[in-house]
């Protein structure tokens, strides 16, 4: 548990950075130069929730012995339908009689997703090359934690 | 801790003698070491095809477990070890060898390249481009082993 609610800040950053990243994407696709402040801290109450339940379905705390496929559904399934409750209760999303937005907003999720595995594939390629330098230093008896 | 290295033409054999304030887990390590250096030098007896051959502890790339079986990988070779992988993690994990799962103990120096992947795993790619896995469970230890920051998971 203690390690749960310790790795909630990193993974609530991470969503938070990404988020505002696909918004601003969004926004910028539908022809608007300006955000409005208060999308700052509504993406953040989203991104806290997100961070949570991202530990919960990717962590080890809570599941240990299941497949990534398992903790992708675990995670996608229930933050599409918060996220999308969160898009109307700040209206971000207002016509909700018309099939259409449904799709977009089913289209926009997917997107976000690409992105996100995109951005995550950058991450560890980049930490990649740190823990393979910290390694060669290992393997020629140079730095490391060996006591 | 204190080194000191005598060396004396006269001696019959190399002495180690060990002075400690308290039997620590550092001062059992040592003496693990010590006791098993031999073992750990001669590496491993290992079958194929019916026929017994030694391997050297550097050209294993990575032992796996499977079906109470222990399989040691070289780079072009597998051998059926005649130990298990709990045997072979107590008596090498002063040497380069690291579990990493629970089916499978790693020759670090024989680690090509490192990568982090989806859900805290560790991609392996092995000298001979044989890729692994480094489970969610055993990557903290391994961030550690290599001054990495490790315990987070």
């Amino acid at each position: 548990m203690k390690i749960f609610i310790k790795n909630i800040p990193g993974q609530s950053a991470v969503t938070f950075a990404i988020m505002t990243m696909c918004y601003t994407i969004i926004t910028l696709a539908k022809g608007d130069t300006q955000m409005p402040v208060i999308r700052l801290p509504e993406l953040f109450l989203l991104s806290v929730f997100g961070g949570i339940w991202m530990e919960f379905a990717f962590g080890t705390c809570v599941f240990k012995q299941i497949t990534d496929v398992k903790r992708v559904f675990i995670f996608i399934i229930p933050f599409s339908v918060i996220t999308f409750i969160c898009a109307v209760i700040f209206r971000w999303i207002t016509e909700l009689k018309v099939i259409s937005t449904y799709i977009r907003f089913v289209g926009i999720f997917i997107g976000c997703g690409i992105l996100s595995i995109i951005l995550f594939e950058i991450e560890h390629r980049i930490r990649g090359r740190e823990y393979t330098k910290k390694l060669r230093e290992y393997q020629n008896g140079g730095n490391s934690n060996e006591q | 801790m204190l080194l000191k290295l005598i060396e004396n033409r006269d001696a019959e054999d190399t002495k180690i003698t060990i002075e400690y304030r308290k039997k620590e887990e550092q001062v059992n390590k040592i003496i693990h070491f010590i006791e098993h250096l031999s073992e750990i030098e001669s590496g491993f007896t290992a079958k194929s095809e019916g026929n017994l051959f030694h391997i050297n502890s550097n050209e294993i790339l990575y032992i796996e477990s499977v079906e109470r079986k222990t399989f040691g990988y070289t780079a072009d070779h597998v051998y059926e070890l005649d130990c298990k992988l709990y045997e072979i993690e107590e008596k090498y994990r002063l040497l380069d060898y690291m579990r990493i799962s629970k089916s499978c103990i790693v020759n670090l120096k024989r680690i090509y390249s490192l990568k982090p992947d989806f859900g805290g795993k560790i991609l392996v790619t092995m000298d001979n481009n044989e890729k692994l896995y480094i489970s969610r469970q055993y990557a903290p230890a391994l961030k550690e082993k290599l001054g990495l920051g490790g315990r987070r998971s």
